[in-house]
This record gives C-alpha cells, sequence and structure tokens, in this order.
C-alpha cells in the first residue's frame, strides 16, 4: 500500500521540467563558490567568513526554501488540481498516511537535491577544511527540508493558492519579519536551520546569525513537523470533492 | 410481517447547499442492489449527490447511509465502494495496467497482479494495456477508470457519466458489464443526462431537476409517463387551414394552433400521431413541408415530470 503510494508521488512529482528547473536554482551557490574560489587571487573576505554567509542566504534563504515549496505543494497539490487525488482519495488508505507518504516524498527529492550542493559548495569555499561547518549546513539542509515540505503539504490542501502564500511566507515572513520582531523567529524554518547548523558547528554564534539555540531550534523543528503532519491529516480527512476536485 | 431489508445506499431527507446556492434540495431516496440511473439535465444535482454518496462531500443537511454506515468520514468503505468520477483526469503517465494495479495495492488486495489483470479483462484494454495513457482516447480513458474502480470487486460502484466519450460497441460492452455486477447483487448506480441510456441500463430511477427529486421509481412506469405527456408538433404544409381541419378529427390530436405562417399541433400519442400524419396530408391533398417536435429536449420532458 505504501510502496503504491510512494511510487504514484514520485513518478508524479519527478516530473523532467519541474526537477530540471530546481537542480538548475540549487547549482547557483555551486557557481558562486567558484566564483569566490577561482575568481580573484586574494580571497577577501576569508572563506570560515565567506561560507557560512553565503550558504545562509543563497542555500537555506532561497535555494531550499524554494525546492521544497516546489515540491511540497506539488506532492498532493498537482493531484488535487489536476483531479487525480479522487483516485487516491477513494482508496481505504489512512489520511495520516497518504500525508506522511507525501511529505517524505517532498522531503527526499528536496533534500536528494539540495543536500549534495550545498556539500559541494561548502568544500569548494573551504578547500575540504572546517568540515563541521560542513557537516552543520548538510544537518541544517535536511531538517529544514522536511519542515518546509510539512508545512508547505498542509498548505497544498487547504488552498490553491499554495505556492503564492508560500513565497510569501519564505520571502516575507521568514527574511523580513524576524529582524523586525524578534517573536517571530519561533515561528521561521530558516531560523530553526541556523539554530540547528549552530549546534553543529564550531563556528562563532555570530557567524551563523542564529536567533535560537541550538537546542530550542531542533524542538521547534519537531513540533512542527509534528503539527504540520497533524494538520495535513486532519485537512485531508475532511476534504470535499466541491472544495477543489 | 416481513421486514424490509436494509437498502444498500440510503438518502434521508438530504440537501447539499452551497452558501446561497441550493445543489440539492431535500431528496430522499433508497437504493436496492441492482442498476439505479441518477436522470437529469447538466447542472441538476447528480454528480453532487454522487458525491455525497461516496464520502467525498458532506451533507448540509439530511443522512446519507452506505452499507449500514455514514458515507462521510468512512475512508475504510472504500473496500467495498468503488467510484468512477466524471472527471477525464487520470495518471497520464501510467499505463491503465499500471493504473488498476496500482489502485490494487493501495486496496491491499492480496494477489493485485491477478485482480488487475481481470479488472482490465472485463473493461477489454488488454491490447492497449501498456501504453501510457496520456495516448489513450477519451473512450479507452473512461474504460481504464472503471477497470481501476472495479479492482476490488466492490459491492457498491457509483458511476458519474461513464458513458461520456464511448463509443457505440464500447458502451454496449460496458452496460453488458454493469448489468453482470448487478446480477451478481451488486448496487451500481451511474448518472446520465441521456434518456435512452437509462432506459437501456436501469431497473431504477431518480430523476433530478435544479436540484429535486422530480420523479423516482421503476423506470418503465417513469417512461411511461414520459411517452403519455402532450407532445407538440410543428408543422408546415402547402395548405395548413385545410391539413388543420382533418388534424383536430384525429382522436390523438388533442389541440392545432394556427398562428399566420405557422402550425402548432398537441398530441397525446407520440406513435400514433407520427404513424398517422401521413394519411391525413394524403386525405387532404396537400403537400407537407416540415414536422420537427417543438419541446422534445429533456428539460421540457423534465418539466412535465415535475408537474405531475
Amino acid at each position: 500500500m505504501t510502496q503504491a503510494l510512494i511510487m504514484l508521488t514520485s513518478r508524479q512529482l519527478l516530473g523532467r521540467r519541474r526537477v530540471f528547473f530546481i537542480v538548475l536554482l540549487a547549482l547557483l551557490p555551486v557557481a558562486v563558490a567558484l566564483i569566490y574560489r577561482f575568481g580573484s587571487d586574494r580571497l577577501d573576505p576569508l572563506p570560515v567568513e565567506f561560507a557560512p554567509g553565503m550558504l545562509d542566504a543563497l542555500m537555506l534563504g532561497a535555494v531550499l526554501p524554494l525546492a521544497a515549496l516546489i515540491f511540497g505543494t506539488a506532492a498532493l497539490g498537482a493531484e488535487i488540481e489536476d483531479g487525480t487525488a479522487v483516485y487516491l482519495l477513494t482508496k481505504p488508505v489512512d489520511r495520516w498516511r497518504i500525508v506522511l507518504v507525501k511529505i517524505g516524498v517532498a522531503s527526499a527529492a528536496t533534500i536528494a537535491i539540495t543536500l549534495p550542493t550545498t556539500i559541494v559548495a561548502s568544500l569548494i569555499v573551504l578547500s575540504g577544511d572546517q568540515a563541521a561547518l560542513t557537516l552543520a549546513f548538510a544537518f541544517a539542509t535536511v531538517v529544514g527540508s522536511i519542515a518546509y515540505c510539512g508545512i508547505f503539504v498542509a498548505l497544498s490542501i487547504k488552498t490553491s493558492r499554495a505556492l503564492l502564500v508560500g513565497l510569501g511566507y519564505v520571502f516575507v515572513w521568514e527574511a523580513i519579519l524576524p529582524a523586525l520582531f524578534a517573536g517571530t523567529r519561533w515561528a521561521s524554518v530558516h531560523q530553526y536551520m541556523l539554530g540547528v547548523a549552530d549546534l553543529i558547528s564550531t563556528a562563532p554564534r555570530f557567524a551563523l546569525d542564529a536567533d535560537l539555540s541550538g537546542v530550542a531550534a531542533v524542538v521547534a523543528s519537531i513540533v512542527v513537523i509534528t503539527l504540520t503532519t497533524v494538520v495535513a491529516t486532519k485537512l485531508l480527512e475532511r476534504f470535499e470533492i466541491g472544495q477543489r476536485l | 410481517m416481513t421486514t424490509q431489508p436494509e437498502p444498500a445506499v440510503r438518502l434521508l431527507n438530504v440537501s447539499r447547499w452551497y452558501k446561497d446556492v441550493v445543489a440539492v434540495n431535500d431528496i430522499s431516496f433508497d437504493f436496492q442492489p441492482g442498476v439505479t440511473g441518477v436522470l437529469g439535465p447538466n447542472g441538476a444535482g447528480k454528480s453532487t449527490i454522487l458525491h455525497m454518496l461516496a464520502g467525498f462531500l458532506r451533507p448540509s443537511s439530511g443522512e446519507v447511509h452506505v452499507l449500514g454506515q455514514p458515507a462521510w468520514g468512512s475512508p475504510a468503505l472504500f473496500r467495498r465502494v468503488g467510484l468512477v468520477p466524471e472527471s477525464e483526469a487520470v495518471y497520464s503517465f501510467l499505463s491503465a495496467r499500471e493504473f488498476a494495479l496500482a489502485s490494487a495495492r493501495l486496496h491491499g488486495l492480496p494477489n493485485p497482479e491477478a485482480a488487475a489483470d481481470i479488472a482490465i479483462a472485463h473493461v477489454e484494454l488488454q491490447a492497449d494495456q501498456d501504453r501510457p495513457m496520456r495516448g489513450y482516447s477519451k473512450g479507452m480513458r473512461q474504460r481504464a477508470k472503471i477497470a481501476a474502480s472495479l479492482v476490488h470487486e466492490p459491492d457498491v460502484l457509483i458511476l458519474d457519466e461513464p458513458f461520456n466519450g464511448t463509443d457505440p460497441r464500447q458502451r454496449l460492452q460496458l452496460m453488458e458489464l454493469l448489468r453482470r455486477m448487478a446480477a451478481e447483487g451488486r448496487t451500481i448506480i451511474f448518472s446520465s443526462h441521456i434518456l435512452e441510456e437509462v432506459e437501456r441500463l436501469a431497473d431504477e430511477v431518480l430523476v433530478i431537476l435544479a436540484g429535486r427529486l422530480a420523479a423516482s421509481g421503476d423506470f418503465h412506469a417513469i417512461r411511461r409517463l414520459m411517452t403519455d405527456r402532450p407532445h407538440t408538433f410543428n408543422v408546415r404544409s402547402t395548405d395548413d387551414r385545410r391539413l388543420a381541419a382533418l388534424l383536430i378529427r384525429r382522436a390523438d390530436v388533442s389541440g392545432v394552433t394556427l398562428d399566420g405562417e405557422r402550425m402548432e399541433v398537441r398530441s397525446t400519442d407520440f406513435a400514433a400521431f407520427t404513424a398517422g400524419i401521413a394519411t391525413a396530408v394524403r386525405e387532404s391533398g396537400t403537400t407537407l413541408l416540415e414536422l420537427s417536435p417543438s419541446d422534445e429536449s429533456l428539460e421540457s420532458v423534465f418539466s412535465y415530470l415535475v408537474h405531475q
């Protein structure tokens, strides 16, 4: 049952055009790393200062949330929009199982593309040194992918404008509000990722610009992933065909 | 005293509205094993009824029970219920066999491969079963959807406009399949806006008009009501007055209206009038230029039923 769910979701999700676009996007930090490393003779700022800023701004702040947004909203949202979700919902499959598979496959796809590019970009900038920093961003990428996909899958059940709302969350809520209102850091996956990276990295905390402590970020990530799974399940249980199908 | 068996599907004072729009208005009906047709013009509320039966829509008021359980919020019911939606959408990247196989696996069947093969054979799609459905015709997609919906041999099968896009041969073959399933004691409920489809397949019928139940019960009794109603024909001949004088004497003609260039004839017996008008024309010595029924739309048939 779960295997069939995974097969349907993967084949639906991993369309050639969608994957090509996200891979292209994910290569951006690698390109920037290459330009930094080989673009001039003198490295300014120092690699240990440049790597956290670049990976934070480009990977955690833009590429990863965009990839998660595209995969997360499409994992179930695309089926709801094109009407094929009816074949899934007319099966005696627990709704929580559907939600878990959708979040799982979307997260796996996001991780499969963003994790290697995070590691490669980090290794290029740091020339293989500072392994803890590379590891920290790798972990942050995994945690962030799952948390974002949970949010975006739930959002795609709730609204047909999930992509638009998701963009607002990433580029308005997360990018602007934590700087203005300290409380919003608790509702920012970006801040969770920085907190997780801070927990693993040996770099000074200010270098990562983390507003949450590592433990708080891990707890908040677990809460968000659990909460979005529960909310998405409830939304799917109450989903009416006339709503969108 | 014998007790009535519990109906397979029951609608009890069911209404459904979307904000201010009433889509279904206070409908009660018991669906028994066999084939029941839900007949009505487009937009009458047929799909809303079927979606409530399938547990995909919550009734705004009233109750919908399927196999003794509330239809809404009971996904476990899908072990015994199948739904063929009206939408043409299918997983276009899958072949019909992969679609049926995925369906069988999602149902948790013990031998999904065999179940998929049987379902594909039922709809006679073996020759094209391994091609991706994106290349299928509308009729082939329809058959693939039906195969996927009956892979678990449901006790209740709900089909929304199942004959859309099928050619006459496929239609006959699908009708035969549904009849066979009904003969096995299953409850088959299908919607259609085409009277002849319902006539050829359904034992019982629900006629829906503007969200209300216009008529229900044995199809043949309702069909009689439909054929016995007055029919109106537009007639034009080389001498309308002479022809009108002859027609008004006929037993099957209840009235004739002459209005300038136009003659309207009302008949109480469709078959007798259409068979006898040639004689009347010959006797009157005129030539018939036009004979057309003026009220044969499904809407007018349904409107007539509502007023009965």
